[in-house]
């Protein structure tokens, strides 16, 4: 994140904090735009292409819940699964191209999306599936947006915590070496979410 | 330049293992406490989205 939006965000935020709120917002109006739009787009594909048969609905929890453990055990390092990833950062270009309001609402539209760039965890492959499963545009819709708003919302803690560009710089390193701990927090929370959709369902 | 000098090992497998547990207990805990799937699901968003951000 902050390697990637940093440039487009800090280059102002220690004399002109007004225009880094206002990339910061349109960031993450894209990315919340971004993510629900996907969601839209997988709920669509699951309600009306694979739900001509009905059994698929009613095994859809257990599917879920039983991908998220075997993803739980991915992130763990314990079993390997696919991590389908389009492994592109976002044009870097863009930023001499557009105006920085732009180039922030884009690469938050691209980030929001998930699909579109690196993916990290692969707890968004079970957003995916659970928003395709839901048999629900608007529990797709739903569930992608918050992806996207909680994607942005880093990026609003370190803009207010972080006064200097050198503070940028330690950010992301500590996200660098933090990297094996969040592995472990996804996979701690897949296998919750995995368990308690099997069971609540 | 970044001041922060130090790296984190990968986690012991004994260690990666208890965590798994833990995450099992948790989600039989919430199916107890009669949270919905779509609240985990929300739940799931929220910590994938803000782990979107340690990207490569």
């Amino acid at each position: 994140m902050a390697g990637t939006i940093a440039p487009v965000v800090y280059r102002d935020i220690t004399s002109r904090k007004l225009n880094w709120m206002m990339s910061a917002f349109y960031y993450t109006l894209g990315s919340i735009v971004g993510g629900g739009l996907t969601g839209l787009l997988v709920a669509y594909v699951g309600r009306f292409a694979l739900f001509g048969l009905d059994y698929l609905r009613s095994i859809a929890p257990f599917f879920v819940g039983l991908s998220a453990i075997l993803y739980a055990l991915h992130e763990m390092g314990i079993l390997s699964m696919p991590h389908f990833q389009r492994k592109k950062q976002v044009p870097s270009h863009w930023r001499y191209r557009f105006h920085p309001y732009v180039t922030a609402g884009l690469y938050g539209l691209m980030l929001g999306a998930g699909f579109m760039t690196f993916i990290p965890t692969t707890s968004y492959i079970i957003l995916v599936l659970a928003a395709s499963f839901s048999g629900s545009l608007i529990t797709g819709l739903l569930i992608l947006s918050v992806f996207g708003a909680a994607r942005a919302l880093p990026l609003w803690i370190s803009g207010f915590a972080v006064k200097t560009i050198e503070g940028w710089d330690n950010i992301t390193s500590y996200v660098h070496i933090t990297k094996p701990i969040m592995r472990q927090i996804n996979g701690l929370g897949l296998a919750m979410i995995g368990v308690g959709v099997m069971l609540v369902a | 330049m970044s001041n922060i000098e130090f790296t984190l090992k990968i986690p012991s497998l004994p260690y990666r293992i208890s965590w798994l547990f833990a995450g099992l207990i948790a989600g039989y805990l919430a199916s107890l406490a009669g949270i919905q799937s779509v609240q985990l699901i929300l739940l799931l968003a929220i910590l994938s989205g803000i782990s979107g951000n340690w990207s490569s």
